[in-house]
């Protein structure tokens, strides 16, 4: 009966060691409640220097204007695809010369 | 069943709601283990039928077939249908069951870090087109970077703003991160606005820059690759607002707490991962592509 009670407790014990929260390493940025106060009131400093600076860079920033495309930037025409037209001339013909392609073409066009 | 059983017990002794630790220690003296075996679920499988439906409506939209726009849209809302309720029973699993011990918590801990190496993969293959086409410039482009007759964006303007307005985005979540662990709830949700509130404006400048943008992304590989990189970086800029959003609200809510966080610490390492793409954006994309 002991030997039953203690193997029970045994089996009992090593199902539940996965749950033991020490069997978890502990992963914290500081190590006590004391830390991490200290850490938020340094990072909310961080991020009121972070807001300012980006405010004052924007005022400048918005402030001093910017170019307005008025008329599109001039472009060498092979470099846009949305002026680069394709003809019976160029891409279907050569895919139009295989009889097999060719009636592909005709169905989707 | 089970998790009723354990609200029943729990707001029957406690004459209230059940806190998330006695829910926790209550299933681990019923399960006699810490692991959370998940009951059947509807989700994967109305999951892959809503992407079976996105990818044949796609096909069908790109082609001209009849119906193709209405089955890509139908997928589209079942996938985002799917999202919404598979991570509502997460949520609930986890803040309001107490299935997620410290040991099931390391799954979905382990499960981001592939998750970002991917995104991380995924934005590489951008900036690696970029330098392909920039290092060696081809003759068809005029042998130089940027290409003959594109205009580009001055890095010192807009760009070299958006910067500074997402790191310290990036500081108002460690800022929320800290205000967790020390227990500080209010500080917590004013932290999230802030990260939040600068991620749209970071969002905001970014679409003016397009906007008034010289080139667009038809316009020669310096298009293409400065339009796929910026904007993917914008769209996950989208994503981890959202993720952002989500973890406000949940914070406001009381979900969070100093030993129980994960969702957060999620959305805090994207959120920095966001913030490194973009270091990487603007020093190689804007500021060294386009001088």
């Amino acid at each position: 009966m002991a030997m039953a009670t203690v193997r029970s407790a045994l089996l009992r014990s090593s199902l539940r060691g996965g749950s033991r929260p020490s069997s978890v390493p502990k992963r914290n940025f500081a190590s006590s409640a004391h830390d991490d106060e200290r850490e938020m009131a340094k990072w909310e400093k961080v991020t009121y220097a972070g807001i300012v600076t980006c405010s004052i860079l924007a005022i400048y920033n918005l402030s001093k204007g910017h170019p307005h495309h008025e008329e599109p930037p001039v472009l060498m025409d092979f470099l846009k695809s949305s002026t680069t037209e394709i003809t019976s001339s160029s891409n279907m013909d050569l895919f139009g010369s295989h009889p097999c392609l060719a009636n592909s073409f005709a169905h989707t066009s | 069943m089970r998790p009723q059983r354990a609200l029943t017990l729990g707001s029957g002794d406690e004459g209230g709601g059940l806190h998330t630790t006695e829910a926790k220690w209550f299933m681990i003296e019923s399960q006699r283990h810490s692991y959370h075996l998940v009951d059947p679920s509807p989700w994967p499988i109305s999951g892959s039928l809503g992407a079976l439906a996105t990818t044949v409506g796609g096909v069908m939209y790109m082609h001209p077939f009849q119906g193709g726009a209405t089955l890509l849209s139908l997928g589209l809302i079942f996938i985002l249908y799917t999202m919404f309720v598979w991570w509502r029973d997460v949520l609930r699993e986890s803040t309001l069951e107490g299935h997620h011990t410290k040991v099931v918590q390391l799954g979905p801990r382990y499960g981001s870090i592939p998750f970002i190496v991917s995104e991380v993969m995924f934005l590489f293959a951008f900036f690696r087109a970029s330098s392909h086409s920039s290092l060696a410039p081809t003759v068809e482009i005029g042998g130089i970077w940027p290409p003959k007759g594109i205009g580009v964006l001055d890095p010192r303007e807009i760009p070299f703003l958006n910067t500074p307005i997402l790191l310290s985005s990036g500081a108002a979540v460690t800022w929320a991160h800290h205000a967790i662990l020390a227990g500080k709830e209010k500080r917590a949700v004013y932290a999230l606005v802030a990260t939040v509130s600068l991620a749209l404006v970071f969002t905001g400048f970014q679409g003016m820059e397009y906007y008034q943008a010289p080139s667009a992304i038809s316009d020669s590989i310096y298009g293409s690759t400065f339009s796929l990189a910026t904007g993917f970086h914008g769209f996950h800029v989208i994503i981890g607002t959202l993720f952002s959003i989500i973890c406000g609200i949940r914070q406001y809510l009381g979900h969070l707490t100093k030993e129980h966080h994960v969702g957060f610490e999620a959305a805090a390492w994207y959120w920095h991962f966001v913030d490194v793409v973009r270091l990487f954006l603007f020093v190689s994309i804007y500021w060294w592509g386009g001088i």
